[in-house]
């Protein structure tokens, strides 16, 4: 948020406020209170109990994914990632995410928040909301839970503690939108407006202090088993003493650079969205990352991963792609960095555990609850499958993207052409003409391989564009060649490249071949041609003398004027035979006035 | 057979040759012909033939190709390897291959890649008087032209080169009748077999133009062979298979008794509702 519109939040807060002053109610959200505190912020952060370590924060001890499946009615799968089997399933009208901490799993389930076991899933209570839900959480001793209300006048959002068995600790109602809150070790997080992230004792909902946001809005806390972060579709922030700046300069701050076709992705959902408070397709474009819980800001393996609906991406900070996983079939539905993997499920079940620095598949197994995995929150912090895997193949992978016939991933498939056309490699120049050739390719798609294909100018493509020019027209068969136009162009890229002169006669054999038949229409003939004068470094003139001389009296020819033109062109920057061949022709009755012209303008130029 | 059925039988096979252009075109082809002597002034040609003036070399490569005379032959080759009008080129080709030397296949073998149809059609059809031309012809039969392909059926009828029944009976299935009738010209008793067993795959009428070109050739002498291609005949629907039964029993004497004119005469009063 730019400072003016913090300003007008100021603003707007404020004359909130005062219409709310002295309404009931505890309030522990205000303006008027400390803010950006160092000090402050370094005692409660004290107070937080922390693991010595990343780990799993259920009280099972196991890596778990708690499913919410389809069917009438849905059902809650408690599913152990390492042993890959379910640990219970219960039928469970989920409507909201899961939240799972210490001996706790909690969802709004109806209209009310239930808590159950997370040995048996046996119900333990239930929590009346009063209002729509926005959010809530779990550290294992309490339920947090957020929502908003209509008061008297204006609306309300309340946060309140509550216990296993669903009775209210504590409530504070705030006269501005609360987020979903998070809570860990002691602690609880409430976005404020956008603008606060508040630090509560969950003990008595007391606010030990918040931190404001200068540069930029809190629109989500997140809590790792080891850190708390806070930060928008911008950036991240750890929050730590130095989160009390308020600024990215002076936090523990982190972003990346996507690329625009995946700039959708978001690092968290957003905690003032009610839709989010369920699972969406908001949770099929995510950033995953992972930082340290001390010391500078850094992306775990200096890897950021994106989940896009099918696709998980592994990228640079800069947003250069490192690897590239394609979910067979289905889309993934929910994903988490936990750590040591990237876990994440398909929307039939199939679950997979992917190294974060090559993407490989380390684990995977299968849940099948009888319907659609509809969303999945994990609570496998530190879990390391015993397994390898073998790491993606990412140009296959890309390709699958760019050839996929849904049309909602148009934008992805130009993310992935455009990653592919800078790999080097024959491979890449034979995988990206496929996509050129396909009939079923989009023709914006096309288009925009085509102009990568031609921009590439990698020599070690060379091969796969001859191969692409041996297929000939055919009646019998029933073969004609595909995108030969497009071939032509790709090879003339290839003109002023280190290419051996074996490799250009090979070139020029095969454009003049195709170049040759009759069946080759003309806007590829100008393409073939113009390919074999920049690949051919003078070889390919005596093809051209020969075809000019031949075809020069036909009207047919002259009207290529695009043709002709790089015909006589070539030949006055010949020798002494091609310019000879030119005055023959600009000067002879027999040749139509037109080529006459340009033979006699070649000349002239040179 | 009664007269009136063999006229309707006749007239159903000239409308056939007349819908596929068959008769025109093989009417205007040289054929082998060997050309007629005559006296050509070459040096008083030689202008029209290369000038600007494309009716004037058009009647100039017509007089060319009226004489054996080497010059002549020369003066043609010399204008279609510089570079003619297509009409110019058209006419050029048909006058050289009315006295094909083995020389002409290099300049054949540029003009049957020629752009422009009509002038590649004169090529391929030039081809049927070479001796080397065989995979020229093979190729051309693969064109996207029918024009092309129709030619390059006639040049395997005079050339009968190596490979050519597979791709001629493609194009019968196809239904090209130029490739029936080419297969037709240069199938033994083993080709007329197969053309028979594509009964169900090529169209009945170009299977029966095909087959019964077969029975009327005089030098397709194989009884037993003759039988089954009457067979298959047979068992065609369309007028074309009554044309050719028909032919063929109009075309083989009533004695000696010979089995598959029998057979024929039979089919074919079955086909006709037993009149």
């Amino acid at each position: 948020m730019s400072r003016d519109g913090l300003t007008r939040s100021f603003l707007l807060l404020s004359f909130l406020l005062l219409l709310g002053a002295g309404c009931g109610p505890k309030s522990v959200f205000g303006l008027t209170s400390d803010d950006n505190n160092a000090d402050a912020l370094g005692k409660a952060l004290a107070i937080r109990k922390l693991p010595a370590a990343p780990g799993i924060e259920n009280a099972t001890g196991k890596p778990l994914v708690l499913a919410v499946v389809s069917g009438s009615p849905r059902k809650l799968v408690a599913w152990d990632a390492e042993a890959g089997q379910a640990l219970w399933t219960v039928d469970a009208d989920v409507q909201s995410r899961v939240a799972v901490a210490g001996e706790l799993v909690v969802a709004r389930e109806g209209k009310n928040v239930v808590v159950r076991n997370v040995r048996d899933g046996k119900q333990r209570g239930s929590i009346s909301v009063g209002g729509e839900l926005v959010g809530h959480a779990t550290d294992g001793e309490q339920i947090y839970v957020t929502w908003q209300s209509q008061g008297s006048s204006k609306p309300v959002w309340t946060l309140a503690a509550f216990s296993p068995d669903g009775s209210e600790r504590w409530r504070n109602d705030a006269p501005g939108a609360l987020g979903a809150p998070r809570a860990h070790g002691g602690l609880v997080f409430s976005p404020f407006l956008k603008q606060w992230l508040a630090v509560l004792d969950a003990g008595s909902g007391a606010q030990l202090t918040r931190v404001r946001g200068i540069d930029e809005e809190i629109s989500f806390v997140r809590t790792a088993s080891d850190a708390t972060w806070f930060g928008s579709k911008t950036g991240i922030f750890r929050l730590d003493t130095k989160a009390a700046s308020g600024t990215r300069a002076g936090s523990t701050y982190g972003t990346t650079t996507l690329p625009a076709q995946l700039a959708s992705a978001t690092y968290e959902r957003d905690a003032f969205d009610p839709v989010q408070s369920g699972y969406t397709a908001y949770d099929r474009k995510r950033v995953l990352w992972r930082a340290p819980a001390t010391g500078d800001f850094a992306f775990a393996g200096d890897v950021v991963a994106v989940h896009f609906f099918r696709y998980v991406f592994g990228m640079t900070r800069a947003g250069e792609l490192v690897w590239a996983y394609s979910h067979p079939r289905v889309e993934l539905v929910a994903s988490e960095h936990a750590g040591e993997v990237i876990v994440a499920i398909g929307a039939n079940g199939s679950l997979v555990a992917l190294d974060p620095a090559t993407g490989a598949t380390r684990a995977s197994s299968q849940l099948d609850a009888g319907g659609q995995v509809l969303g999945a929150t994990f609570d496998c912090d530190g879990w390391a499958p015993a397994g390898a895997g073998e790491p993606p193949a990412t140009v296959q992978a890309l390709v699958a993207i760019a050839r996929d016939p849904d049309r909602r991933f148009d934008e992805i498939k130009q993310f992935a052409v455009a990653t592919l056309a800078k790999l080097e490699g024959s491979d890449v120049a034979k995988d990206l003409l496929a996509i050129v050739q396909d009939s079923r390719t989009p023709p914006k798609l096309r288009d925009s391989v085509i102009e990568l294909l031609v921009a590439r100018k990698d020599p070690r493509g060379l091969p796969a564009l001859l191969a692409a020019l041996e297929p000939r027209y055919d009646f019998i068969a029933g073969v004609e060649p595909v995108a030969v136009g497009v071939v032509a162009r790709a090879i003339a890229g290839l003109g002023d490249r280190e290419v051996p002169d074996t490799e250009r006669a090979r070139a020029v054999k095969a454009l003049v071949a195709q170049a040759d038949d009759p069946a080759t229409p003309s806007t590829d003939r100008v393409e073939l041609v113009r390919a074999m004068i920049a690949i051919g470094r003078g070889t390919e003139r005596a093809w051209v003398r020969s075809q000019l001389v031949l075809e020069r009296a036909d009207p047919a020819f002259a009207r290529e004027e695009r043709l002709v033109e790089a015909m006589v062109t070539a030949l006055a920057a010949g020798g002494p035979e091609d310019r000879e061949t030119l005055r023959y022709v600009a000067t002879d009755a027999r040749s139509a006035a037109s080529v006459a012209q340009a033979a006699r303008a070649a000349l002239a130029s040179r | 057979m009664e007269q009136g059925a063999r006229k309707r039988s006749r007239l159903a096979t000239l409308a056939v040759a007349l819908a596929i252009g068959w008769v025109g075109t093989a009417a205007a082809q040289p054929r082998g012909a060997k050309p007629k002597k005559g006296k050509v002034d070459v040096a008083a040609q030689k202008a029209a033939f290369l000038g600007a003036d494309v009716d004037k070399g058009k009647a100039a490569a017509i007089e060319l190709g009226k004489t054996d005379d080497a010059a002549a032959h020369a003066l043609l080759l010399d204008g279609l390897g510089t570079g003619l009008h297509p009409d110019v080129a058209e006419v050029a080709l048909t006058s050289l291959a009315a006295a094909p030397r083995p020389g002409d296949l290099t300049t054949l073998g540029r003009y049957v890649r020629a752009r422009n149809t009509a002038v590649r059609t004169a090529a391929v059809r030039a081809l049927g008087g070479q001796t080397d031309a065989g995979p020229m012809i093979l190729e051309a039969l693969r064109d996207q032209q029918a024009t092309v392909r129709a030619a390059a059926a006639e040049a395997v009828v005079a050339r009968k080169p190596k490979g050519a029944a597979e791709p001629l009976l493609a194009l019968l299935d196809k239904g090209e009748l130029p490739a029936a009738k080419a297969l037709a010209a240069i199938a033994d008793a083993d080709l007329a077999r197969v053309i028979g067993e594509r009964i169900g795959t090529a169209p009945d009428s170009a299977l029966a133009v095909s087959l019964g070109d077969i029975l009327v050739r005089p030098d397709f002498a194989n009884e037993a062979a003759k039988v089954q291609v009457v067979r298959t005949l047979a068992k065609l629907a369309g007028p074309e298979a009554i044309t050719a039964l028909g032919d063929y029993v109009d075309a083989t004497p009533a004695t000696p008794v010979k089995q598959s004119r029998r057979e024929a005469e039979a089919a074919l009063k079955e086909k006709l509702g037993g009149d």
